[in-house]
């Protein structure tokens, strides 16, 4: 009689066994050693250059009034700002450490930010010819020196597309800022209003800014492609503190008798920016990553 | 990499708690605007008060050929509170506004008598006194003795007076006969109607303890009159008809004065003049280099001012730009020191300059809107701001 086969407890409890050992004994065998690329990749210094382009917000924390009126609402003086309206540039350099997915990043960038607004005004006499209609558009320029810290994460890391997150935080320093004012009249004499130049001028105010810090997100992709590693990312740059000068708005400047003062701004700026950037550690022939 | 995260998130962190708030009563440039495109406006002075300021001005009108009266309150910023218009019953507003005892006072006209009305002002309101024997106030200082001092003319019998007012208006008035020739009561009147165009540079004061100085017509000249209390004439500086004379005058110490000057379209600056006091003597012998920069028959004013180190005279008035100003000089030995501008743009008349107990400069004046709407502006400028334009 052949003995009774194993019941299913036991042949349960066998398999288990053999899965035991057969992992055991592949836990002990030799790890193969990591591929060059991988082992490259997964701890680096990178360097490279940054470019892009940006579009800035300016978000009225006060307004100010040069005009004080005696017979009309303040509200009449407030300013129409264009938002994320006027292109910038920026160019400087990418300074990051990666390793094991996450990157810290260091980005010094000369940076031109660009916002506009416009004043409207208008005075009435007893007659509708009496009329006379004001408007002031005013651009804004900032140069500044932008020092970014980012933290980064690499959402996939292997291949040769990369997507990532991003935040961070952002010191800039004012380097130099002007405004451009363009005047226009309209005078309602005629039977045909006539509309004509007040003029156009160009006011350093670096004296009338200060530096100021935000905070930072986005999201990209590093593409490895060509031997180089190109980046390409949008940031949305959150302004923590006014550019403003704490110096009074309302002391003496040149614009005060078009009624332009500053208000107390800051500013949120998206940028896109493409990085190219190389490997810092030395590579040799073994290692061919791209 | 990991402190220098921590350092630059610390720094970010400190920076976005930073102090940004400014003390907005610390300099100001306001403008005070109308939507009305036919008012305008002469603002003349000003006063402190425990709580901001009162501008006085005057405002054209279309019911009177003369100027109306209006204050203006305004906050330690130089933001518009209120405004009193006086113009139904007032006319004719004059400076100096003068501070007496935390009072200020000032005069204008009665326009049916033509009396001066003597004004009490303060931040709960104002009171008007008509003074009687009295016409046409022209210009007004305050004496050593808390008293009013009012230059004014009697146009029937072609004569200034000069009177020291008490603040209850009464009254002690001596008159000076404008001398040979005619055509100067025309003058007067368009200087009071069409002050952008006819304007003459009246003003009066007290140089010594009792002695006191108008400028007026005298001898049917434009002239700084020096007299011994409100009665004899003493010495003057004699003006050319009404193209040469004085524009403004402050007192250094005894006879020695701080003048602006005219003589026809040149204006002239004497820092620290010694002024003979007890002769008649011609511009003429004061004039020195015309500076160019000051636009014909240009108002004026001139205070005193101190930083740590030394006492200046800061003489202001209107550029050929159509700017303000501010030419200041060593007290002592008259030595221009600095120049500081007011004005970008529009153009900006001069109606007074004060300095507050801070040293800060407060200019009062007008800006010409789009080139065109006469309006009030009033700056104050901080001292440390003039303290840059010292060389």
């Amino acid at each position: 009689m052949i003995p009774n086969a194993l019941s299913l407890g036991s042949r349960v409890l066998a398999m288990a066994a053999l899965l035991l050992l057969t992992h055991l004994s592949v836990a002990q065998r030799r790890q193969p050693p990591p591929s060059p690329v991988k082992n490259f990749l997964s701890t680096q210094w990178w360097l490279g250059l940054r470019f892009g382009v940006n579009f800035t917000q300016p978000d009225v924390l006060e307004d100010y009034y040069a005009f004080s009126p005696i017979n009309y609402s303040p509200d009449n003086l407030e300013k129409e700002y264009g938002i994320f309206n006027l292109p910038g540039g920026q160019a400087g350099l990418d300074i990051s450490f990666y390793h094991k997915g996450f990157t810290v990043g260091l980005q010094p960038t000369f940076k031109i930010m660009r916002y506009n607004y416009t004043n409207y005004m208008e005075w009435v006499g007893s007659g509708e010819a009496d009329q006379l209609e004001s408007q002031i558009d005013v651009e804004q320029v900032l140069q500044v020196v932008e020092v970014p810290l980012i933290f980064k994460y690499d959402l996939i890391q292997r291949g040769k597309i990369r997507p990532f997150a991003l935040i961070g935080g952002q010191y800039s320093m004012i380097v130099n800022t002007q405004k451009k004012v363009e005047i226009e009249y309209t005078d309602y004499l005629g039977s045909v209003p006539q509309t004509y130049s007040g003029g156009s001028f160009n006011i350093g105010n670096t004296d009338r800014m200060r530096n100021f810090a935000g905070v930072l997100g986005g999201i990209g992709t590093s593409l490895d492609y060509a031997n180089i590693r190109t980046v390409v990312e949008i940031t949305y740059l959150y302004g923590l503190t006014s550019f403003s000068s704490n110096e009074s708005p309302y002391s003496e400047n040149e614009l005060v008798s078009i009624g332009d003062v500053n208000d107390k701004l800051k500013i949120n700026n998206i940028n896109a920016a493409v990085s190219f950037i190389f490997p810092l550690r030395y590579i040799d022939k073994t290692f061919q990553p791209y | 990499m990991k402190k220098l995260a921590y350092i630059f998130i610390l720094f970010i962190l400190t920076t976005a708690c930073q102090q940004e708030e400014f003390d907005p009563t610390t300099a100001f440039t306001k403008i005070y605007d109308s939507y009305r495109g036919s008012e305008g406006y002469y603002p003349i002075d000003f006063m402190q008060t425990s709580t901001g300021y009162i501008i006085l001005t005057g405002q054209t009108l279309d019911e009177s050929d003369y100027l109306g009266v209006k204050l203006i309150r305004v906050d330690e910023e130089g933001n518009f509170l209120s405004e009193d218009d006086l113009s139904a019953d007032y006319v004719a507003p004059v400076g100096d506004m003068v501070t007496i005892d935390s009072v200020g006072y000032f005069f204008a006209m009665n326009p049916t008598t033509l009396n001066p009305v003597l004004f009490s002002v303060t931040d709960e309101g104002y009171e008007a006194t008509d003074i009687a024997g009295l016409d046409y106030p022209l210009a007004a200082n305050v004496t050593s003795a808390n008293e009013l001092l009012l230059l004014g003319c009697d146009l029937s019998s072609s004569q200034m007076t000069l009177a020291t007012v008490g603040t209850d208006g009464s009254a002690n008035i001596s008159r000076y006969e404008f001398g040979a020739g005619s055509d100067m009561e025309s003058q007067i009147i368009n200087h009071l109607v069409d002050p952008e165009k006819g304007s003459l540079p009246f003003f009066c004061g007290e140089w010594t303890n009792g002695s006191y100085y108008f400028n007026g017509i005298y001898d049917y000249t434009m002239s700084l009159v020096f007299t011994q209390g409100i009665g004899e004439v003493t010495g003057r500086i004699m003006g050319q008809n009404l193209n040469g004379g004085i524009t403004s005058a402050l007192v250094n110490q005894g006879s020695e004065f701080a003048l602006f000057g005219f003589q026809f379209n040149d204006n002239f600056i004497l820092p620290n003049a010694t002024v003979n006091t007890n002769n008649h003597i011609s511009i003429s012998n004061y004039i020195e280099t015309p500076i160019s920069e000051f636009k014909s028959r240009s108002n004026a004013d001139i205070v005193k001012w101190e930083n740590a180190e030394q006492s200046y005279t800061i003489i202001a008035a209107e550029t050929e730009s159509r700017q303000i100003a501010l030419y200041i000089y060593q007290s002592a030995t008259g030595e221009l020191a600095g120049i500081h501008k007011i004005g970008y743009i529009n153009p900006y008349t001069l109606g007074s300059i004060k300095v507050d107990e801070n040293g800060d400069v407060l200019i009062l004046g007008t800006t010409y809107l789009s080139g065109r709407f006469k309006r009030v502006f009033f700056s104050k400028i901080p001292a440390s701001d003039l303290e840059k334009s010292l060389n």
